[in-house]
């Protein structure tokens, strides 16, 4: 294994070899301690400063890659237009990862239980990289795969500024530090308790985050009701197809994924 | 391939030559020998190596020693001064909270951590330490030990 720093994001230019991009560390080192990376060339970012701040502007926010889920969860702008995101970020591992994890290595990593990638989806994020904007439902490809080519990093989180109700929730064998079993993260424009829009995004049920358009799609324009709310989450399960491993059965994924949409649109009434 | 840091472990500079691949808890225990910060499931899991970084309760298995060139290290031999037991070990001791200890360190370093950031209520210090681990199930005792600390 070799390591390499950088400084500034003009120096990406210098990096000539294929290399796996260092911010946080916290879903590399396991792979490290089990040997995995022994040929692997690390370049560590992490000391890039202009990719740790975040701006609140008119229409947008923008969260530089680097800033860590600790900050996030701590950010009290963000709690107003990006509450999904906040509650996500709280419930990342433990508090010492969550001090040292970042929002571009959880986008980066991809992982499907990954916990801030379903709240970026009902955000409607875009992902910025050194190269170019890519809005957050063209960014993953599958298990651990974007469309991040060699050299190409992600720089910044872009998320419209909406005054929109989003919400996270998650299921794991624990409390804390837990690896998500089902996620669903939700935002929720209403006027008068009828819905004018709804997002609904599911975590960890398949390679990437999948929405549940069609329960989107039969809650915009109705009442916010308790009865609405449980045929939606009844329409919800039905569209994913989560399957069997060593953490659970997609049977009972399905079900508590049914249970998790109607606990989060609750919250929304 | 080789590098040369420098770390500062509770106020004492150490210049020291590590590897790559080895991490701060590796460098901690093997090279400075301060075996106080104790290495458990060495993937995140558990939490016996937490140390303090930069004011930041953080794993020390999750980080390169590399990556922590120039910072400044509190590791539980850094907790108490002149052989006297900070008021969070002196808690522990008192509640029982210690089994078989090797959870105890990084139990410790997480509620140092929150106290100097002055979360100083028991949710928050129940808060510091979640997502540690003990083999013994000494969950009880510890919390009694949070108690403690929070009534001063």
């Amino acid at each position: 294994m070799r390591f390499l720093k950088i400084e500034k994001l003009s120096d990406l230019k210098t990096v000539r070899e294929k290399v796996t991009f260092l911010a946080g560390g916290t879903d590399i080192y396991p792979l490290l301690s089990d040997g995995f990376l022994e040929n692997e060339i690390f370049c560590d970012i992490s000391g890039i400063e202009n990719l740790k701040k975040i701006s609140i502007g008119k229409k947008e926010i923008k969260i530089g890659a680097l800033v860590t889920f600790s900050r996030i969860r701590q950010n009290s702008v963000l709690s107003h237009y990006a509450g999904a995101l906040v509650k996500a970020a709280g419930e990342v591992g433990s508090p010492q990862i969550r001090n040292r994890a970042t929002i571009g290595g959880n986008v980066a990593t991809a992982s499907p239980s990954g916990d801030s990638i379903p709240a970026l989806f009902v955000l409607k994020a875009r992902i910025k990289t050194n190269k170019r904007t890519i809005p957050v439902e063209d960014f993953f490809m599958g298990v651990k795969k974007t469309v991040l080519a060699k050299n190409e990093i992600i720089t910044e989180i872009i998320l419209p500024k909406n005054k929109m109700f989003s919400d996270f929730v998650k299921v794991g064998p624990r409390k804390a530090l837990a690896i998500s079993k089902v996620s669903v993260a939700l935002a929720v424009k209403k006027k008068n308790n009828i819905a004018e829009e709804v997002l609904i995004a599911f975590g960890a049920v398949a390679p990437t985050v999948v929405r549940a358009r069609k329960a989107e799609q039969f809650l915009t324009g109705k009442i916010f009701s308790k009865d609405n709310i449980s045929k939606a989450a009844e329409i919800a399960k039905g569209e994913i197809s989560p399957i069997d491993d060593f953490r659970s059965t997609g049977k009972y994924r399905r079900s508590v994924a049914g249970v998790l949409v109607a606990r989060i649109l609750e919250k929304a009434i | 391939m080789k590098h040369e840091i420098k770390l500062f472990v509770n106020d004492i500079p150490y210049n020291i030559t590590v590897n790559s691949q080895d991490t701060l808890l590796y460098a901690l225990r093997d090279i400075l020998h301060l075996t106080g910060t104790k290495k458990g499931c060495g993937e995140g899991e558990c939490g016996a190596c937490t140390v303090i970084m930069d004011g930041e309760a953080v794993r020390s298995c999750l980080i390169l020693a590399v990556e922590a060139d120039g910072k400044k290290i509190i590791t539980i031999e850094g907790v108490s001064a002149n052989g006297k037991l900070s008021r969070v070990q002196r808690a522990f001791v008192e509640a029982g909270a210690i089994q078989c200890g090797f959870c105890t360190p990084g139990f410790v370093m997480a509620i140092e951590a929150a106290l100097r950031k002055k979360k100083t209520k028991k949710e928050e210090l129940i808060k510091a330490v979640s997502g540690h681990l003990c083999r013994c199930t000494g969950y009880e005792n510890i919390i009694k030990a949070i108690d403690k600390i929070v009534r001063g």
